[in-house]
């Protein structure tokens, strides 16, 4: 089990946990059969067990997440029983804390839905595929609850991030220990037990569709930075995280909006022109999806020589471009941080969505129950 | 430091050490002190109130006198000091990274330096902010609540409002911990009386699987049997809530008073 | 050269009063003893604490020619001495029965084809050859008591611990276990409550009494 202790994680990030965490609580609790409960109790209190067995790897040791199990075993209905442990190793044993305890069970209990659905998929599909897609789910389970993990860990302030990036490498061998440990346990209840595992616990479609969607569309924000040297403009347009946007167009204007220039980014996504006026140059770029950027060149930053014609570079004008030369960096630096997007954009943008879709499911769960 | 993330030090004792696993569970923690004469709703919600304002605090000195608090707490409870404090240091390992790197990650005015890199007067007080507030409310979470009789914490958390269903899922899975755990023991003796040791390696893994997939099917088993066996006594598909009468009283409210002031103290300082 | 020598041990759980109390015991090579006493007396607990699962808190252990104190030391021990478990629930965790037979030789550094060839060949000697595939979660009581036995013996140990080997045998496979049993070189501690089982199989008898074995004349 991951857990998170409380006083690290920034209050949109807790609030995002929590509001996914109940939305997940409520729709497992409402597929939750009564009859069913002795039978989930036996599952939450075998996560709690788990964190008894210790793996040696190397010289240090590791010990199970067994959310692919939890998930592959019980669909929707890991949100409460990894709940429930949760509650009890943090009151028992101080695992944790309080306030995170929606962080916490958003970050093992979405993967492990996300594996149960998966997994009773393959199950229906091919019967025979039953143990090697429930290592998957071991793996997959751990992954994604570790990136989730990061995820909160970053969202919460940049110098997370390395030990954000420390949390997936070193589960890295625990993935494989999950998935082979996943796939003997699976394998011996669809020997043992059969129909226990892939009873069509059915959508967590909506879920993973969510996921799936928002992903991409925040994965692509364009972002556009330029510099001039001279009368020679040159810059960059690049996606969020970094990537080169290449391929992209990009239009420059003046401040009357009549089209100076049309240009594609190269490999690198960069591209250059040469100023003809001492003018505001608008540069916008444009991406396949709708997403924009634009970025502006002052008048100021254009040689005043510039004018009527090119002219011959004075000594205030090499002044100008060696200062443009040594300031780019900086200045780029600068632009990629400001618009970056912040993971906590992300992660608060995905937990209002999947809050307010818990939410609905919340309280249409209310509604049935009063009829 | 053990990663990718150890409990060992909590763990372990828990299988031999403290009274045989978990007897801790349901044994005679509450009743003791004066924290035991309160209703388990006022400790559960003061846990959830205190929590609240310790992570929203950013100064060092109301966090010190929090972890006080809590300290004070822990001693009304008569929480025992040395599991205590094996508790409250676990943490996940890589969180431990995550806090120690904190000087070396928060930009700011250089402070001190190890191992040829420079850590940041910003950073150790980051990561200070950061122990103070995780202690505290462990300490706290562990005093008011971990001091509690794990059955009458559910029926508290019922009578605050959540759902049946979870309650009934709290109450069996605690009533069914302690048979896992001694199945899980019975059966790694066994696996150690025949000459098996935990490696690295598949064979490893595999055989904790089994292990792990054998406990579910037998416990599944069992949990037909207890099924079957509450349908011999009338079950119909429907749990009744539990109801508890309320012992709500003249220590709850004092206890009250006097965490609203300790609140009102800590808001103060800084 | 005895195989075990125990002097002086003492135990207790640690939540009751002593189970044993100086006991001393020795076992040859080619020995079968027969080991009585009452319910509770503490003869499962001897085993336990014969191959390192549980610690004397006096006393000492020698095993195989070596003093054995440490965790290192039992697991030598354990690889040489097979404990056949009184419950087999307790010792059978496999979904297949050549799963959970191949289990033991696979710890002692066996291939994966090498364990399962000895686990065929000790259930073909004990009869089970069409066991291999079965669930073993499914056999009966009896069934699962043999493959638990093959489960040791696939081990090839030198010495034999049986807590209670008949429990819910019928005669004819009782009879049938005995006659394995008598086949085989191996030393051996049975604990049974069946006299005529001890009567045909055991060398000698040490009774459990007071936390101490003694010998009956
Ligand atoms: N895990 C344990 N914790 C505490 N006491 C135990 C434990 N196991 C056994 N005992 C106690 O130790 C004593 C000896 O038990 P043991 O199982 O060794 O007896 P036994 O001679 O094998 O009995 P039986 O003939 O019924 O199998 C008993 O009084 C028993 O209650
Ligand atoms: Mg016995």
């Amino acid at each position: 089990m991951a857990h998170i202790p409380d006083g690290i994680l920034t209050l949109p990030v807790l609030l995002a946990g929590a509001a996914i965490g109940a939305g997940g609580l409520a729709i497992g609790l409402k597929r939750l059969a009564p009859e069913r409960i002795p039978q989930v109790a036996v599952l939450s209190g075998l996560l709690f067990v788990a964190a008894l067995v210790h793996f040696p790897v190397g010289p240090s040791s590791a010990h199970l997440i067994l959310n692919g199990l939890i998930g592959i075993s019980l669909g929707w209905a890991a949100f409460p029983a990894i709940f429930v442990a949760l509650v009890l190793q943090a009151v028992l044993f101080g695992f944790g804390g309080l306030l995170v305890l929606g962080v916490n069970l958003t970050n093992l209990a979405v993967p492990a839905a996300l594996c149960g659905l998966a997994f009773n998929a393959v199950i229906k599909a091919r019967p025979a595929w039953g143990v090697a897609a429930a290592g998957a789910a071991g793996a997959f389970g751990v992954a994604a609850s570790m990136l989730m993990v990061a995820l909160s860990l970053a969202a919460s302030g940049r110098e997370f991030l390395v030990a954000a990036q420390l949390v997936l490498v070193t589960h890295l061998p625990v993935m494989a220990i999950e998935a082979a440990f996943t796939a003997a346990a699976a394998g011996l209840l669809l020997k043992v037990r059969p129909g226990f595992l892939g009873r069509g616990a059915v959508a967590v479609v909506v879920l993973a569709a969510t996921l799936t969607a928002a992903g991409p569309a925040l994965a692509h924000k364009l972002t556009l930075f330029a510099s001039t040297e001279g009368n020679s403009v040159s810059g960059h347009a690049y996606f969020s995280g970094g990537d080169r946007a290449q391929g992209v167009v990009v239009t420059v204007t003046d401040p009357a909006g009549a089209v100076l220039h049309r240009l594609t980014t190269d490999a690198q996504g960069a591209f250059s022109f040469t100023a003809s006026s001492r003018a505001d140059h608008r540069i916008s770029v444009e991406g396949d999806d709708g997403h924009a950027a634009q970025f502006t060149i002052a008048a100021t930053e254009l040689p005043d020589t510039l004018a009527p014609g090119a002219p011959a570079p004075d000594l205030q004008a090499m002044i100008d471009a060696s200062l443009a030369r040594q300031l780019r960096p900086l200045r780029e630096q600068l632009a990629a941080t400001h618009d970056k997007i912040w993971w906590h954009d992300v992660v608060g943008g995905l937990g209002a969505i999947i809050g307010f879709f818990g939410l609905a499911y919340g309280l249409s769960a209310r509604k049935d129950k009063k009829s | 430091m053990s990663l990718p993330h150890a409990h060992s030090r909590t763990a372990r004792p828990m299988l031999g050490g403290e009274a045989h696993g978990h007897a801790s569970l349901h044994d005679d923690c509450e009743g003791h002190g004066p924290i035991g004469h309160l209703d388990p709703r006022t400790r559960l919600v003061a846990a959830g109130l205190f929590a609240l304002m310790v992570v929203s605090r950013d100064q060092i000195w109301p966090l010190v006198l929090a972890v006080g608090l809590a300290l004070a707490a822990a001693l009304l409870a008569r929480l025992r000091v040395l599991p205590t404090l094996r508790r409250m240091l676990a943490m996940d390992g890589f969180m431990v990274a995550a806090v120690a790197l904190l000087p070396f990650t928060v930009p700011g005015d250089p402070a001190f330096s190890a191992f040829g890199l420079t850590g940041s007067g910003e950073g150790l007080h980051q990561a200070a902010l950061i122990l103070l507030k995780a202690n505290a409310v462990v300490l706290m979470l562990l005093a008011l609540v971990g001091s509690m009789n794990t059955i009458a914490l559910g029926h508290a958390l019922a009578r605050l409002g959540l759902p049946c269903k979870l309650v009934q899922l709290f109450l069996f899975t605690v009533r069914y911990l302690d048979l896992l755990h001694r199945e899980y023991a019975r059966l790694r003796t066994a696996m150690k009386a025949r000459a098996f040791t935990m490696g690295t390696n598949r064979h490893t893994w595999q055989s904790v699987g089994y292990l792990f997939g054998m406990l579910m099917v037998r416990s599944l088993e069992r949990s037909d049997r207890i099924l079957a066996a509450m349908r011999l006594r009338g079950f119909d598909g429907h749990f009744p809530c539990l109801e508890e009468p309320s012992r709500f009283g003249r220590p709850d409210g004092l206890f009250a008073l006097a965490s609203a002031a300790s609140v009102v103290l800590m808001m103060s300082q800084g | 050269m005895s195989l075990f020598r125990l002097e002086g041990i003492h135990f207790a759980y640690p939540s009751g009063a002593p189970v044993l109390n100086g006991a001393h015991f020795a076992l040859a090579a080619g020995e079968r003893v027969a080991l009585s006493g009452a319910n509770g007396s503490g003869k499962t607990t001897l085993f336990h604490l014969m191959v390192g699962l549980l610690r004397p808190q006096a006393g000492t252990i020698e095993a195989f020619g070596a003093p054995r104190a440490s965790e290192r030391d039992f697991k030598e021990v354990r690889a040489k001495a097979g404990l056949l478990f009184q419950d087999s629930d307790d010792q059978l965790f496999c979904p297949t029965v050549i799963e959970d037979v191949a289990f033991g030789p696979m710890n002692l550094g066996a291939s994966r084809a090498e364990a399962r060839a000895v686990a065929v060949r000790t259930l073909a000697e004990l009869g089970l050859t069409d066991f291999e595939d079965r669930i073993t979660h499914k056999l009966s009581g009896g069934q699962k008591r043999l493959v638990a036995l093959a489960t040791v013996l696939a081990m090839q140990p030198q010495v034999l611990l049986l807590d209670e080997p008949t429990n819910g045998l019928d005669h004819d496979t009782r009879a049938r276990l005995t006659a394995i049993l008598q086949g085989l070189p191996q030393a051996m501690m049975i604990v049974s409550h069946d006299g005529d089982f001890i009567a045909r199989l055991a060398t000698r008898t040490v009774a459990l009494e007071g936390g101490r074995l003694a010998s009956p004349l």
